[in-house]
C-alpha cells in the first residue's frame, strides 16, 4: 500500500460524510431540525453519536499511545471508571433535561433557574471550552493525515476543515446523529478487526499474553498497574491507581453532564431511548477500549520503541494490517477525529445564536440561517487558530474536556436534586468551578504550583464550585419558578408510560448486566489466568539460575 | 486473588452496577408509574 491508497481511502470517506450531511440537511425543515434533529432520533442513533462524539483523536492516540507504553491496565481502571457516567448521566441528568424541552443544555440551565444569565455563563463555558477542544480534535485529525499521506499540514487541515464543517453548517444536529453513527460503525468494526490481526501477527491470543507477562523492556506491561519504577510515568501502583481513579471519576462526571454528551438525549425519540442508548454506549464503549488497548500493547511485540507512541495504530495500520485494513483503520481514526469536531462545531454555534444572544422577533428561517452563518465565522476562527497555535492534542484534549466536570457537574446534577440551589448559586457555581479549574490547572502547568493526584485541578474545580453553591444559595432565596420548575421536571410525562416500551428498556438494563458479568469471566479466563501461568512460570524457570548466581559469588 | 482479577472483576461490576441502575430506574419511574395510573382509573367510579 502506498500513500497514496492512504490518501485516496481517507478522501474518499470524507467526500461520503458531505454526502451524507447534503442529503441529510435537505430533510431540515426549522430549528427543532437543526439543533435537535427533531427530537426523533431512535436508540441506534443517540448510542452512535454519544460514542462517536466521546472518542476523538484523544482516544485513538493519546490514549492508545499510554497502553502501548505499558499502560493498559490502567487505561482500563480509568475507562471502566468513566463509562459508569453514561447511565448515570443519563439516569439522573439526561432523561430530566430532556422533560425540559430546550434546545441547548445552557436553554435547559436558564429555563430550570429561570435565568437568562446562568444560560449565557453555560453557553460562554461551551463556547470557550469547545472551542479548545475543537482546535485540538481539528488538529489532531491534520496531523495523523499529514503524517500518513506525506501532505504538507496545512493542505490536511483544509481537507480536514472543510469536510466537517460543510455537513455540519448544512445539516446541524440532522446530519451530525447520521454522520457520527456511519462514523461509529466505521471505526468500532475497523478496531475489533485490526486487534484481530496485530494479535495473530504477534503469535495469537495466548501467546502473545505469554510473551508480553515475560516482556523486558517493558516489564509490568500487562499488570494491572502498568510500567512501574524510577523514571517510569508512575513510581509505585498506588500512583497509577490514584491517578486512574481520580481522573477516571473526573471524566465519568464529563461523560455524565457534559454539552457534547448530555445534548445528545434532547435529540432521543423518548426518555426510554436515553435509557436505553445509555447502557448500550457503556458496553460498546468498554468492550470498544479493551479491543483498542490489547492491540495497541500487543504491538509492542512487533515494535517496542515507536516514537512518539501516539501514532502506535498509524503504524499498526500501515505496517501490520493488511492493505484494505489499513487503509479503513487510517479513515477509522479520521472518523473518530471528525464525529466529534463536528458536534463541537454544532454545539458552539448553538451556543452563540442561542444562549449568548436572545434573538427576538427572529423568524425561524433566519434563525436557521443565522446559525448556519455562526457556524461558518467559528469555523473560520478555529481554522485560522489550527494553523498558526502548535499542536498539543491531548494536553487540551484533557484540559478542556474536564473543564465542564468542574463547571457543570455539581449545578447539573444540583439542578434535578436540590431543593435549595438558587440562581446566583448556580451562576457562581459555573463561574467558580470553571474558573479555579482554569487558572489551578495554568499554575500546575506553568511549574508554578505542584499538586498531589488526589488534588488535581478538576478535583479543585469541582470542590470550590459544589462549595460556592452552597454557600450562595445558602444566603438566596429559591424562587416559586425554580421551585415549580424542578417539581414538574420530576413529573413523569403520560407518554412515556408505555409497558411495551419499559419492557425493553429493561432487556438493556439486564443486557448490561450480562455483559459485565461475560467481560468479567472472559478477562478471568484469557488474560487473569494466562497472565498468571506465563508470570509464575517465569518465576519458576528464573529462581535456579538466580540462586546459582548467589551461590557462585 | 491477584490485582489483575480484582480488575476483571471491576470492570464487569462496573457494567453490573450499571444495570442495576437503569433497571431500578425504569422499574421505579415507568413501570411502577404505571401501575398505580391504572390502579387509579380502576378505582374511579
Amino acid at each position: 500500500m502506498t500513500a497514496s491508497h492512504y490518501a485516496a481511502g481517507i478522501f474518499a470517506s470524507v467526500v461520503v460524510y458531505v454526502l451524507i450531511g447534503h442529503y441529510a440537511g435537505r430533510r431540515v425543515k426549522g430549528v427543532d431540525d437543526y439543533y435537535v434533529a427533531g427530537r426523533n432520533a431512535p436508540t441506534l442513533f443517540i448510542v452512535g453519536t454519544l460514542i462517536a462524539s466521546f472518542l476523538s483523536t484523544a482516544a485513538f492516540l493519546g490514549e492508545t499511545g499510554f497502553a502501548y507504553q505499558g499502560y493498559a491496565g490502567v487505561m482500563l481502571i480509568l475507562v471502566a471508571l468513566n463509562l459508569m457516567g453514561y447511565v448515570i448521566g443519563a439516569v439522573y441528568f439526561g432523561r430530566y433535561i430532556r422533560r425540559s424541552r430546550a434546545i441547548t443544555v445552557a436553554e435547559y440551565f436558564g429555563k430550570r433557574f429561570n435565568s437568562r444569565r446562568v444560560q449565557a455563563a453555560a453557553g460562554t463555558t461551551i463556547i470557550i471550552g469547545l472551542s479548545a477542544y475543537l482546535l485540538a480534535v481539528t488538529q489532531g485529525a491534520s496531523l495523523v493525515i499529514s503524517e500518513a499521506v506525506d501532505i504538507p499540514y496545512d493542505v490536511t487541515l483544509l481537507i480536514v476543515w472543510c469536510g466537517y464543517t460543510w455537513f455540519t453548517a448544512r445539516s446541524g444536529s440532522q446530519g451530525v446523529v447520521v454522520t457520527d453513527t456511519v462514523m461509529f460503525f466505521l471505526f468500532t468494526i475497523i478496531t475489533f478487526a485490526a486487534a484481530f490481526y496485530i494479535i495473530s501477527a504477534t503469535g495469537g491470543w495466548f501467546d502473545t499474553i505469554s510473551t508480553l507477562a515475560a516482556f523486558d523492556a517493558k516489564p509490568g506491561i500487562i499488570s494491572w498497574h502498568g510500567v512501574n519504577g524510577p523514571g517510569a510515568r508512575f513510581e509505585a501502583p498506588v500512583d497509577a491507581l490514584s491517578w486512574a481513579l481520580v481522573l477516571g471519576a473526573a471524566w465519568g462526571i464529563t461523560i455524565a453532564v457534559s454539552p457534547w454528551q448530555s445534548s445528545r438525549y434532547l435529540m432521543a425519540k423518548n426518555e426510554h431511548v436515553v435509557i436505553r442508548s445509555a447502557c448500550a454506549a457503556t458496553g460498546i464503549a468498554l468492550l470498544f477500549y479493551c479491543a483498542l488497548f490489547a492491540a495497541a500493547t500487543s504491538v509492542n511485540l512487533l515494535k517496542a520503541d515507536i516514537f512518539p507512541s501516539e501514532t502506535v495504530m498509524i503504524w499498526a495500520a500501515m505496517n501490520v494490517l493488511p492493505g484494505l485494513a489499513g487503509v479503513l483503520l487510517m479513515s477509522g481514526i479520521v472518523a473518530a477525529a471528525l464525529s466529534s469536531a463536528s458536534t463541537f462545531l454544532s454545539l458552539i454555534a448553538f451556543s452563540a445564536t442561542n444562549d449568548l444572544v436572545e434573538l427576538k422577533g427572529v423568524n425561524e428561517h433566519r434563525r436557521l440561517s443565522l446559525s448556519r452563518y455562526a457556524m461558518l465565522i467559528i469555523g473560520v476562527v478555529i481554522l485560522g487558530l489550527a494553523h498558526w497555535q502548535p499542536p498539543a492534542i491531548l494536553e487540551i484534549s484533557y484540559f478542556a474536556a474536564t473543564l465542564f466536570a468542574s463547571s457543570w457537574g455539581p449545578v447539573a446534577f444540583m439542578s434535578v436534586w436540590s431543593e435549595r440551589i438558587t440562581s446566583e448559586g448556580a451562576f457562581w457555581g459555573i463561574v467558580v468551578g470553571f474558573t479555579s479549574n482554569f487558572v489551578v490547572k495554568m499554575l500546575t502547568l506553568y511549574g508554578l504550583l505542584t499538586l498531589p493526584v488526589l488534588l488535581d485541578p478538576i478535583v479543585i474545580g469541582i470542590l470550590l464550585s459544589l462549595l460556592t453553591i452552597l454557600v450562595i444559595s445558602r444566603c438566596t432565596q429559591v424562587t416559586t419558578q425554580e421551585r415549580g420548575y424542578r417539581e414538574d421536571l420530576h413529573k413523569t410525562p403520560a407518554a412515556e408510560l408505555d409497558t411495551d416500551k419499559s419492557n425493553a428498556t429493561l432487556k438493556f438494563a439486564v443486557g448490561l448486566m450480562a455483559c459485565g458479568a461475560v467481560l468479567a469471566f472472559a478477562m478471568a479466563l484469557f488474560y487473569v489466568g494466562p497472565q498468571a501461568t506465563a508470570t509464575n512460570d517465569r518465576e519458576f524457570t528464573t529462581a535456579p539460575i538466580e540462586r546459582n548466581l548467589v551461590d557462585e559469588r | 486473588m491477584s490485582g489483575e482479577m480484582y480488575l476483571a472483576l471491576g470492570c464487569g461490576a462496573a457494567l453490573v452496577l450499571m444495570g442495576v441502575i437503569a433497571y431500578r430506574a425504569v422499574t421505579a419511574d415507568y413501570v411502577v408509574a404505571e401501575r398505580d395510573e391504572q390502579d387509579d382509573k380502576n378505582i374511579e367510579p
